[in-house]
């Protein structure tokens, strides 16, 4: 048996006299969720949502009224669905697919009419999430919707730099505490948040990257704007270094120092040449310490996409990059060669 | 006692849905602090440390030759080119063999032979087309991955091989149709596929079943796309039909028969409800209403992903009852 295994974990709970028998089934049968399942899951009922909102859309005559009390209709269903059949994941499946349709329903030829109706959608989309009885899942895609409605035309457009910080800081004050908040009897609402508000950061940091952010600036100066950068870059550095501090606050005095050094040169370097790489390097520790080792590999993939997108950035020369670059994978080399050296010591 | 990372984020994870209470937790915890010990941080720290400085070095240099690649002469250029490659397979020969450095200077160096290739081709300018190049790649870092025996060499491989297939299928007048491209897609990808699943073990120095599910998921995507559009059409594609029963037939066979592999299983569950989807699409729109169909659609992607997505989890509760057994 291998000693990482859940098996291991459950034999240790009955050796200990922690968990009974029926509570240590439970455990097993909870464990038994792939986070590819719940990304199939996810993706199946995106599809579903959008077939019904383009069939409600495609019938002659039906007002704006009309497909609100069409969607309000499902959502009606998706609540009932996760209320009477919790313990499938097939009705949960339907529930989920219902709750979307139900939502972009609610907001189909809305969208356009300005703040009001996104606000009105945040609304919905935030209550849905507070729902009890419903799954994990929807929790996290509807808190999704729900920063995303509120946010999309008062930050996504104006200022995603600053978003992505406030989203950053919450992801990691979140996986920090994790776990004293999960003893809490509302742990899985504060869950689904640190979900949502990862997965949203890690998203708009791609987005706000991209080169399709670059093109749609061009195009639209007037609506996409990123008025913040100074609060972009010095919200990376000072969330990475506050991180840092908050992680070797129980180290003795000279492997804390050596810790802080690196950590504030690294400070400096990305805060000019490439804060959102500091970010993913912040979201992949403090997602390490929380111990979620999914979103810790998707931080680390997403700062290799980084980058990749960095060498197209237009704001530095490819020169300053270089050094940039350089500098950095020196201090890490020097950072990882006093590592090794404590790792040998023991 | 020190807890594994993945014991601790189960525990934190039952104590979040409510499976295991705080008291339980807390006796948890005295056992051994929930959280990850010096020697994680360690281990994690060195190994992000050398090889994130190890890649931002290498792409600084990359980036400075970048700032001053029209100044640099033609030999300058091909030099940069041949001593990464000798500076890989020099470091893979005097580490050990088939340990960590010997298998990532060996992907290194299937890389360069690439990054040589583009070069030779854009000095030279020898009015190859870019699937004779990315063909070329393939076959010249064989050796490289052969000798490395890692499954990121060997993707690699895969990859560029289906890069090379892609670029040819644009190049006109070479294939006679989409419907012959996609067979050779499917061709190439099924024989990765049968050569990853039965010989493993002179491929790869550690087991993983990477290479063997990127190659089976393409190969059932080339054959899941020309079922997909042979619903539609009856000349060309529509010998994929029968293609794709038996392909996804043979995969649900051996993966839940002979060998449970439930991310396999899982992509001929997706495979399968898009062709269902596209013959009921054909059923349903064909000259017909469509918003009825689009409600029809709907409910059958549900019913469809919801029946599939339960059967996975059962599997995916036995393969872990199996390991445990």
């Amino acid at each position: 048996m291998k000693t990482h295994s859940v098996t291991h974990l459950l034999t240790l709970l009955e050796q200990h006299s922690i968990a009974d028998e029926e509570q240590r089934k439970q455990l097993a049968d909870e464990t038994s969720n792939a986070p590819w399942l719940a990304f199939l899951q996810t993706l199946a009922a995106w599809i579903a949502a959008l077939f019904v909102t383009f069939a409600v859309a495609g019938v002659s005559g039906l007002t704006k009224q009309g497909s609100s009390v069409i969607g309000m209709v499902l959502i009606g269903a998706a609540l009932w669905l996760f209320w009477a059949q919790r313990s499938s994941l097939f009705a949960k499946q339907m529930a989920l697919g219902l709750s979307l349709a139900g939502q972009l329903l609610l907001l189909y030829e809305r969208f356009a009419q300005g703040t009001p109706s996104l606000m009105q959608g945040a609304l919905v989309a935030a209550l849905l999430a507070a729902w009890p009885h419903t799954s994990g899942l929807h929790r996290v895609v509807c808190m999704v919707l729900a920063f995303w409605f509120a946010c999309y035309r008062s930050l996504v457009l104006s200022s995603p730099g600053l978003l992505i910080v406030v989203l950053m800081t919450l992801a990691a004050a979140l996986w920090l505490t994790r776990r004293h908040w999960s003893l809490w009897s509302r742990a899985t609402y504060m869950a689904a948040l640190a979900h949502a508000a990862t997965f949203l950061a890690l998203a708009l940091l791609l987005w706000r990257n991209s080169q399709m952010w670059s093109f749609m600036r061009f195009l639209a100066p007037d609506v996409l704007r990123d008025s913040s950068y100074l609060a972009y870059a010095g919200g990376a550095a000072l969330l990475w270094l506050a991180c840092a501090v908050w992680l070797t606050r129980s180290l003795v005095f000279v492997q804390r120092l050596w810790l802080l050094g690196a950590a504030l040169v690294l400070a400096m370097i990305g805060f000019k040449a490439t804060p959102s790489l500091l970010l993913c390097l912040t979201l992949a520790l403090v997602t390490f310490y929380a111990c979620q080792r999914a979103w810790c590999a998707l931080s680390m993939l997403c700062a290799c996409v980084l980058l990749g997108l960095f060498y197209y950035s237009l704001h530095q020369t490819l020169l300053f990059k270089s050094l940039s670059l350089g500098a950095a994978g020196c201090a890490l080399m020097v950072f990882g060669w006093q590592v090794r050296r404590w790792k040998l010591q023991g | 006692m020190q807890w594994p990372l993945a014991h601790i984020h189960h525990i934190l994870r039952w104590a979040e849905s409510g499976l295991l209470r705080a008291q339980q937790v807390q006796k948890l915890a005295t056992l051994a602090p929930l959280e990850p010990s010096r020697a994680d941080w360690l281990a994690v720290g060195e190994r992000l440390c050398l090889w994130g400085g190890a890649l931002l070095l290498a792409l600084a240099v990359v980036f400075f030759f970048a700032y001053n690649w029209a100044d640099l002469h033609h030999f300058a250029k091909l030099a940069v080119g041949a001593a990464a490659l000798l500076a890989c397979v020099a470091t893979a020969f005097a580490s050990q063999p088939t340990g960590t450095v010997w298998q990532a200077a060996l992907f290194g160096a299937a890389l360069c032979t690439g990054a040589l290739l583009a070069l030779i081709g854009q000095i030279y300018q020898t009015g190859a087309d870019i699937w004779e190049l990315f063909a070329a790649w393939s076959a010249l870092m064989l050796p490289f991955v052969l000798l490395a025996r890692a499954w990121p060499a060997w993707l690699l491989c895969v990859c560029i091989s289906n890069v090379c297939l892609m670029r040819l299928w644009h190049v006109e007048g070479l294939l006679h149709s989409a419907a012959t491209s996609l067979a050779l897609i499917l061709a190439l990808n099924s024989a990765w596929w049968l050569l990853a699943a039965r010989c493993k073990a002179w491929m790869l120095v550690q087991p993983s079943p990477t290479v063997e599910r990127v190659a089976g998921a393409f190969a059932l995507v080339a054959v899941t796309c020309g079922a997909a559009i042979g619903m539609w059409e009856a000349e060309d594609f529509v010998v994929y039909v029968p293609l794709f029963l038996a392909m996804a037939g043979g995969a649900l066979w051996w993966y839940r028969s002979l060998r449970l592999d439930v991310v396999m299983l899982g992509v001929v569950a997706c495979c399968a409800v898009t062709v269902g989807g596209s013959l009921l699409s054909r059923i349903l729109f064909d000259g017909r209403e469509w918003v009825f169909g689009m409600f029809l659609m709907a409910a059958y992607v549900l019913v469809a992903s919801g029946v599939s997505l339960s059967w996975l989890r059962d599997l995916y509760r036995q393969q872990h009852q199996e390991v445990r057994a």
